[in-house]
């Protein structure tokens, strides 16, 4: 890959947002950071997130608002989502699925190692760049 | 009664005594013309024949009279005759009276007295139609019952029921005049057709009322297609005599029902539950309690189970439930019906009699509006508390993780080695959540079980390879024993078994101490009675003391030195296990001899676990 992918983490805890984000840059990311739903769209619209990683209870906009949202969009709608929650009652999930997030894509914070939450964004950015070339040829 | 024949006919007796009398007179001039000759002789002759002809007179005297007084007897006997068969009718008559007495004595309930009468009034005459309205004191009302021979429409059963109205209106005690006027007409037909259009002829309708003044039950109004409709008088006579009995029968049982309701009544008074007792007809209520009326809003009095069905019509289909219940004798459960904003659990439970007939059922209405709401409040509260739980474990298991990476610095030895604890006891803590959220989940919902085809072995084999890490320094063995031929796939929702065996598993290594023991997972298949899937975890670990036995399953339960070998553990794992078994169709159970080990067995149907809708899952452990 010749350039970084981007990736923008919506997050409201600043501890975790610390970790993430020396967790990413780490591993070679451009990370950008915002702190609810609302600031999250804005940053959308500015960076180009390659993926978007995105927690559900925030202040102002949850995760799952901004996300319905964001799926609305014609552009940047079909933006890969990892969901990181620790809000994980099984209404939440569903709605999640329904918005486009697979399961796998569902991650419980508390029970996921920064490790986990990396692979699992590896993944998911290398099956949307498989399935963009899958769609090419 | 016969008469004895006389020994010769009465007219030959008077002829013959003719015939001595001129013998005798012969006789007598004979002696008295030759005196010379032997007189004494002729005179001894005469004297005997004079003596014979008296004593012939005499006999033949006697045999008229007899003649005379047999004549007279055979007058009468037609007469005797008469009177004898009339005797004997009465008897039989009686006898069959006596018969439906001792009969109706045995009846518990209208309808079976009613059933046992009709026979007999079938025995006067054909009727097509047989309509009762029997008075039923404790719904100040009347059963209408109809029995028919042939089919007639209910328009007609209705006309006809109504002349049995209008005679209790006019001739019957107060109360039942009373409960006749406002009575609503509305026949149950027991037997037969009701379904025609076809209007009938009826030359001979009859309406008797059942039972006399203060004994009254009720009327019955009996039609028939045909001219004379009853063979004679007295039929009809004996027929009102049966329907006295019947009368009798009915308030018996009435007194017996009036007494059981005032019972029952005192009983499910007090009950915060409402209570409704419907007859077998669906339709009629002899029973409602005050908490009935006051979470239905239905005024005390004319309750039907139709005010009930339109009411909760919004949420169930309350009438074809009640069809059940008398039909199939099923009971039922509805659960959280929804009437305005609040919740009701509704049960409906069919009554038998002795027979194991169903003769009645009840509605019992359970309020449950104040669990819904701490229900949907303990969800909401252990939600939000273990998001808030969880987000400081979060950043001291991330923080610490980057720490052990050396992404900000190497470690040294020890700083390395507390880290480590660090991490295992938040983990530890993350897990807990886990179990306290997924206990939560269990005990408020269903548990949602998806069975799909899996290859036990390999999924075993996952588990084994996760736990391994878990031996750590302990000298133990992990050894996984798999049936050969290898089992097929079978339908497990893997992800709810592996939690069960991971958590055995897991227990075995933890409570394994002494030097080279070993822990065996054992995956093998039962075949005949006890067919199923096993699988056993037996470990050579500190066992279950005898008197823990019983409540290893039990929700925070430790042993005592399970206790003081790890201080760990959340006492959930095999109450969550046991949950997870049990809602699947399976088992599990264990067999343990303190300070020796322990052998834990699940087993899983051979077809697999019972698939469940719901909507909760359990949290699985990712790390």
């Amino acid at each position: 890959m010749n350039r970084k992918y981007r990736i923008l983490i919506i997050e409201d805890e600043a501890p975790l947002i610390t970790a993430l984000k020396q967790k990413f840059t780490q591993d070679g990311y451009a990370v950008s950071v915002a702190g609810n739903g609302r600031d999250g769209l804005d940053s959308i619209s500015e960076n180009r997130p390659d993926l978007i990683l995105l927690d559900i209870m925030m202040p102002k906009m949850s995760g799952l608002d901004m996300l319905s949202v964001l799926r609305d969009d014609p552009m940047k709608g079909n933006i890969p989502v990892v969901i990181i929650t620790n809000l994980n009652a099984p209404e939440t999930l569903e709605r999640a699925n329904q918005l486009g997030v697979q399961s796998a894509a569902f991650l419980v914070k508390a029970n996921s190692s920064l490790e986990k939450i990396a692979t699992t964004v590896a993944d998911t950015l290398a099956r949307k760049v498989g399935n963009r070339e899958s769609g090419a040829s | 009664m016969k008469t004895a024949r006389p020994l010769i006919p009465a007219w030959l007796g008077y002829g013959l005594f003719f015939v001595l009398v001129c013998v005798v007179a012969g006789l007598a001039i004979l002696m008295y013309r030759e005196p010379e000759t032997d007189s004494l002789l002729l005179s001894w002759g005469g004297v005997f024949v004079a003596a014979l002809t008296i004593i012939l007179g005499v006999l033949f005297w006697m045999q008229y009279q007899r003649d005379k007084a047999s004549t007279s007897v055979e007058a009468v006997n037609p007469q005797l005759t008469g009177a004898y068969e009339q005797l004997a009718s009465c008897d039989h008559e009686l006898g069959l009276v006596r018969q439906l007495a001792v009969e109706l004595a045995s009846a518990i309930s209208v309808r079976e007295a009613i059933e046992l009468t009709n026979r007999y009034v079938d025995q006067i005459g054909i009727f097509t139609v047989k309509s009762y309205l029997i008075y039923d004191p404790r719904i100040h009302g009347f059963q209408q019952l109809a029995y028919l021979t042939e089919p007639v429409s209910q328009k007609q059963i209705h006309a006809l029921t109504e002349a049995g109205r209008a005679l209790l209106v006019e001739n019957s005690p107060k109360e039942i005049t009373k409960a006749a006027r406002e009575c609503k007409l509305d026949v149950r037909v027991m037997e037969g057709d009701a379904k025609s259009t076809r209007t009938l002829n009826f030359p001979s309708t009859i309406v008797l009322p059942i039972g006399q003044s203060n004994q009254m039950a009720g009327v019955i109004v009996i039609a028939s297609t045909q001219e004379s409709a009853i063979r004679s008088a007295e039929a009809l006579d004996s027929l009102k005599t049966k329907l006295s009995i019947l009368a009798m029968a009915i308030q018996r049982v009435q007194s017996f029902l009036v007494d059981q309701r005032s019972r029952t009544q005192a009983v499910v008074e007090s009950s915060s539950n409402g209570v409704l007792i419907f007859e077998d007809d669906g339709k009629t209520v002899t029973l409602t309690n005050g908490a009935l009326l006051e979470m239905t809003g239905l005024k005390k009095g004319k309750v039907t189970t139709a005010d009930l069905s339109v009411l909760f019509a919004g949420s169930v289909d309350l009438e074809s439930k009640i069809n059940e219940v008398i039909k199939k004798g099923n009971r039922i459960k509805l659960s959280n019906i929804q009437l305005g904003d609040r919740s009701f659990d509704i049960f409906l439970t069919p009554i038998f009699d002795y027979h194991e007939d169903v003769v009645a059922g009840a509605i019992i209405v359970n309020d449950i509006t104040h669990f819904v709401e701490v229900d949907r409040m303990k969800t909401e509260f252990v939600s939000i508390a273990s998001h808030q739980l969880r987000t400081p474990l979060t950043s001291i298991n991330w923080f610490v993780e980057m720490l052990l990476s050396g992404d900000v610095g190497p470690l040294k030895g020890l700083q390395r080695e507390y880290l480590d604890e660090v991490l295992q006891g938040s983990r530890r803590m993350a897990s807990l959540v886990n179990d306290l959220l997924n206990v939560s989940r269990l005990e408020t919902g269903r548990l949602k079980i998806e069975p799909t085809p899996t290859d036990l072995a390999e999924m075993i084999r996952g588990i084994i390879k996760e736990a391994e890490p878990l031996i750590g320094s302990k000298d133990v063995k992990l050894n996984f024993t798999e049936p050969t031929p290898a089992l097929p796939s079978v339908n497990i929702d893997a992800g709810l078994l592996r939690q069960v065996i991971h958590n055995l598993v897991t227990n075995a290594i933890r409570y394994s101490s002494k030097p080279k023991s070993s822990v065996e997972v054992k995956l093998s298949a039962n075949q005949g009675d006890e067919a199923g899937i096993i699988i056993a975890v037996t470990d050579q670990g500190i066992g279950i003391p005898e008197s823990m036995k019983s409540k290893i399953f039990e929700k925070f339960f430790r042993a005592d030195n399970a206790i003081q070998m790890a201080a760990d553990g959340s006492g959930l794992g095999l109450y969550i296990a046991k949950l997870v078994m049990d809602a699947s169709g399976g088992k599990i159970w264990f067999d343990t001899i303190e300070g020796k080990g322990t052998t834990f067995f699940v087993q899983i149907p051979i077809s697999g676990m019972l698939e469940q809708g719901g909507d909760k899952g359990l949290i699985k452990q990712t790390i």
